[in-house]
Parts: C-alpha cells; structure tokens; sequence
C-alpha cells in the first residue's frame, strides 16, 4: 500500500477533501490536527475509546486492592487490639478502597491514552511513522493534514484529489 | 510563546533566587529544630498539633481548588477555562508539595517518616489501617499522583508544540520531546486525549471531595469538642476551594504581569473568579453559624463551653479576624464594579489567605487548649522556629509555582487555538 500525505492551511479544505476521498473510495488513515475537533475527528471515523472502560476496571482492581491489602496486612499482625477496633475493620479500609479505586482508575485511565495514541501512530506502518513523523511541525503549529492509505497504482489519483481541494503539499512514500 | 525580554529574565531569575534564599533559611531553621528537638516549637501539653498541622491544612486547601477548578469548568465546558486553567492546576503541584513537608516538619524525627508508607516492619507489624492519618496519607498520595497526571496530560499537546516550534535549542527540545512521548496530533490521539482528560477530570472531581473529607476527618474522629462533628467534611471542602480561589487571584493578579500573559487573563475572567469566591464565602459563612448554633443548643455542654471559649477566650481575637476575612471581605463582591478592579480583587484575595490559615489555626489549636477538664487546659503561640517555616513554606511554594510556570506555557496553546478555529476565521500557519 502507498501512502499520500496532504498538508492544508484550513480546515474547511481538510473537511472537503475528506469527503472527496470518501466519496473516491480511499483509505482514510487518519488526519493531522493543531487542536481538537470533533467534526473531523468524526468524519475521519475514529470510533469512540476505551477511556472510560479502562478506567472503570481500573478502578475496580484498585477498589479490590485497597480492601484486601490492608486485611491482609493486618492478618499478619499479632494478635493485638489496636484502639479497641477490630482488627479487620472494613468500614475505615472502605476509605483506602475509594482512594486507591480513584488512584488506579487514573493510572489506567492515562495508560489507556498512551497504549492507544501509540498504537494509532503505530498502524500507520514503518514509512507512514516517518511521513508522520515530518507533518508533526505542521500539525503542531496551525496546519491540518489529511493520511491516506492507497493501492500504488491509485496514488497519483490520491495526490490530484488532496491537491484539488486545497493542499499546498503533498507527501507519497 | 512568547520570549522573554533581558529584564524580564532579570526580574523572573531574581524572584525565584531570593525565594530559594528565603526557603534556604526556613531550612536551616528546621535543621535547628531536628538537632534541638520539638521543644524549640511551641508544642506543649495540651497543644500537641499547632502551626504546623494547621499549615498543613491549610496548603492542602490551596492545593485543592486548582485542580477541581479547572476539571469542573472543563466538565461544563466553560470556554473561559482556558487562561486560568493551566496556572490552577500548577497551583495545586506547588501546593502539594508544600503541604507534604508538614506532617515530616511535625516529627521529632523525620527519618522516620516513610513508617507512614505500607510496609512491613522487622517485627512484623504493619501500619494502622484503621488510622484517619493512614486514610490521610492514602488520600494526599492519590490526590498528588492525579493531579501531576491531569497536568501533564494537558501539556502533552503544547510540549509538542514547544518541541517542533520553541527555538530553544537541541537540549530544550529534546526534553520537550521527551515529555510530549511521541504526540504528532492525529485525529485518533486528539480523541484518546479528550477522551482521558474527560475521565480524569470526573475522577478529579470525586477525589478533591473525598480528600479534603479525609483531611475533616483527622479531627472529627477524634473526641475533642470543637471537632467531633459531621460538619466538618463538607464544611473543610468548601473552605478549601474557598481558600484556593483566594490564592489563585493572588497568583494571577501580579503573574499575569511578571509572566506576560496579561492579554490571556483579562478582568472579565477574574470577575468570574470574584464571583465563585462570593459564592463560596456565603457557604463558609453558613458553615460558621450552622457549627455554632448546634453547640449553642446544646447549653452546659463541653462543646457549647469549646465555642463560647472561642468566641470570648484567649482565642478570640483570632476567631473575630477569621470572621471579618472570611465572611464580611468577600461581600465587597457584590458589587460588578470591585469585582473588575484588580487592586481591590488583590487585597480581598490575600485578606482571605490569611483569614484562611487564621481559621486552620483557630480549629487545631483553641479545641485542643480547651478540652473536657479545666486541670488540662493551656494556651499555646508559635515560636519563631515555626513562624519561620510558615514563611519558608509561602516562599518554597512560590519559588515552585514560579520555577515550573515559567517553563511551560502559562495558557493552554492547544485551547487557545480550538477557542480562535471556534470563533474566528482560521488559525494562520507560522512554520
């Protein structure tokens, strides 16, 4: 597979030639973007993420976590009354449970968001990484730019329709 | 971003030197204590928790408006977040890190400060899990961790920027590189990064409640009129974001200046600052009478004596300056017109951080001086080894504040360009 790389100075150029490419039937890999934006994001068809279900079982471990690890550290305890509480008092260890829930929601939550921006770079293939890799001055300043993946034989096509709707430049590898 | 001109640099390295300076020497004074022993501070029988507890938690306060702040108006999606939103949460990093120091400057021996850590020890006994300062040390970790991860979550995107666009030579770039771990912009990270920032700013919302609860219930566990009370959460929560509002005008007011962001943050976004600010004052004030008239109801008893001991003992003049700071300052906010006045939003800002401490201060120390028998009862003052480390701490925090703001981008860049694709006709490529 080749890949195109097109590079726009607006976004409403961007929307266009996603939809030429659309309609054209190619590989839309994904676009480059200087800040969030749902529209293109939607139109590109990034599905939605995992963010929230890892976070959940994230939470759910930590949750788990935090009431047994106290219960078994004071399982190892002698047999001592520690001001008069039991020694396995839930209702306090509830409180290191929340604690630790919300810690490792959070930690999974950000390891979520690491694994999937790595892996979106990642599918892009070893010479889609370093096209990639030199749009990243663009996206990161004011510029859009638009990834598609194609048969050889179709780039040229690819490179006339990014062109015609506005990019000022235009990557094949 | 902008670059800083020679005097400008002059005048930020000369702030940040001579408050290294000044926490340099709240230093060498905890060095005195550590070698001399408590006794040099002021804590004596009945008055074992003073300045510094107090101090505690009143940096865990600032620490905790930062974060909720900038997480509850991205939940709402407040567009005005954008220029405050960066300094809150760096705000609450440098509170944090002031706030951690007092429990260890609290111990007589502070080497033994990782006994608060879950660990095994040579004779097999673990830690208390059953002890509100375990629940308190759990709670601070968790709140730490997150908020440096809501953080740099949120520069992600502006390290990239800084990396391919900052100028500042190989080294800077490479460690911006290195903190933006690969960021190129693409539309599924743009969605992974939404989506994350989404979720930790829920999580940080339930976590600044249940944190600052934990912190209430330090005292309210304990059976000391004054302080068993379920007010106390709810009551610690709102003086906290109360009191970390406060710090935040007293940050952006003279930031804005010294860190050129003065066209980011303008008097329409304090106004809307000074306006949270006298929301939460009538909150404080409510909490105020509320605790009062449950002890007063309860005439004769040892909680009712706690409170009249407050309003008319050795702690008085402490308890009616907490009242003027806290409840009458703040109601010049009523008014549009101080409320766009930077000087008066200053003044009433720093009144506030000191009603704040004085208020941390009176619940710590006049509940403790005046428990149930009159045999036990004591006053107590801070000495000048813990005055120092109360200055020391304003200094070490401002000299962190400073130190990481100046080296990242003050304003989200990232935000700022979604806010001008919003509302104007397109960004203009530089590169």
């Amino acid at each position: 597979m080749t890949r195109v790389l097109g590079i726009f100075e607006t976004r409403d150029a961007l929307l266009d030639a996603i939809a030429a490419a659309k309609r054209q039937q190619l590989r839309i890999l994904t676009a480059l973007l200087p800040t969030h934006d749902d529209e293109v994001i939607d139109a590109v068809g990034v599905r939605t993420t995992w963010a929230g279900r890892i976070a959940c079982g994230g939470g759910i471990i930590g949750g788990l976590a935090g009431l047994l690890f106290p219960a078994w550290a004071v399982e190892q305890w002698p047999h001592v009354i520690v001001s008069g509480k039991p020694l396995l008092s839930w209702p306090t260890f509830m409180i290191i449970s929340f604690e630790t829930a919300l810690l490792c929601a959070s930690l999974a939550a950000v390891a979520g968001f690491l694994v999937g921006a790595w892996r979106s770079r990642w599918i892009a293939g070893r010479a889609g990484r370093t096209l990639l890799h030199e749009a990243r001055p663009f996206a990161t300043d004011a510029a859009f730019g638009l990834f598609i993946a194609c048969p050889a034989e179709r780039a040229r096509e690819a490179t006339a329709i990014l062109e015609t709707h506005g990019a000022v430049k235009c990557h094949v590898v | 971003m902008e670059r800083w001109t020679l005097p400008g640099m002059l005048v930020y390295w000369g702030i940040v030197g001579m408050l290294g300076g000044i926490w340099s020497l709240a230093v060498a004074v905890w060095a005195y204590q550590i070698y001399h022993g408590l006794a040099v501070a002021g804590l004596l029988h009945p008055v074992m928790w003073g300045t510094y507890i107090a101090t505690f938690v009143f940096w865990i306060g600032i620490a905790h408006s930062g974060t909720l702040m900038s997480a509850i108006l991205f939940i709402f999606r407040a567009h005005w977040r954008a220029s405050i939103a960066r300094i809150a949460e760096t705000m609450t990093i440098a509170a944090i890190m002031t706030a951690l120091l007092f429990p260890i400057t609290h111990l007589g021996r502070p080497w033994r400060a990782y006994w608060l850590i879950p660990y095994p020890n040579e004779r097999g006994l673990w830690i208390n899990f059953s002890s509100p300062l375990i629940w308190d040390a759990v709670a601070i970790g968790t709140y730490f961790v997150v908020s440096v991860l809501f953080w740099w979550l949120h520069l992600i995107p502006d390290f990239a920027t800084l990396r391919d666009h900052d100028g500042g030579g190989r080294l800077r770039s490479r460690v911006f590189g290195s903190l933006a771990l690969g960021w190129t912009g693409t539309a599924h990270e743009w969605r992974w990064f939404r989506n994350t920032y989404a979720v930790l700013a829920g999580i940080i919302g339930v976590l600044v409640v249940s944190v600052h609860s934990v912190v209430s219930w330090d005292f309210s566990v304990a059976i000391v009129p004054g302080w068993h009370s379920t007010l106390f959460a709810p009551y610690f929560v709102a003086g906290a974001i109360f009191s970390g509002l406060a710090m935040i005008l007293v940050l952006l007011i003279p930031g804005r200046e010294l860190l050129g962001f003065r066209t980011h943050v303008t008097n329409r976004h304090l106004d809307r600052v000074a306006q949270l600010m006298l929301t939460l004052s009538l909150v404080i004030t409510y909490s105020y009478g509320i605790e009062l008239f449950f002890a007063f109801r309860n005439a004769g008893s040892f909680e009712h004596r706690q409170f009249m001991y407050r309003l008319t003992g050795s702690y008085a003049p402490l308890f009616w300056v907490t009242i003027a700071c806290n409840s009458i300052a703040p109601l010049i906010f009523v008014s549009g017109r101080a409320r766009r006045n930077p000087n008066v939003l200053l003044a009433v800002a720093v009144i506030v951080t000191l009603g704040m401490w004085i208020e941390r201060f009176l619940i710590v120390v006049s509940s403790l001086a005046h428990e149930y028998d009159s045999y036990s009862w004591g006053t107590y003052r801070p000495t000048y080894v813990e005055w120092s480390l109360v200055i020391g701490s304003f200094a070490w925090f401002l000299f962190w504040f400073l130190l990481i703001l100046g080296h990242i981008p003050p304003v989200p860049i990232a935000e700022q360009k979604e806010e001008v694709l919003r509302s104007g006709p397109g960004l203009e490529v530089q590169a």
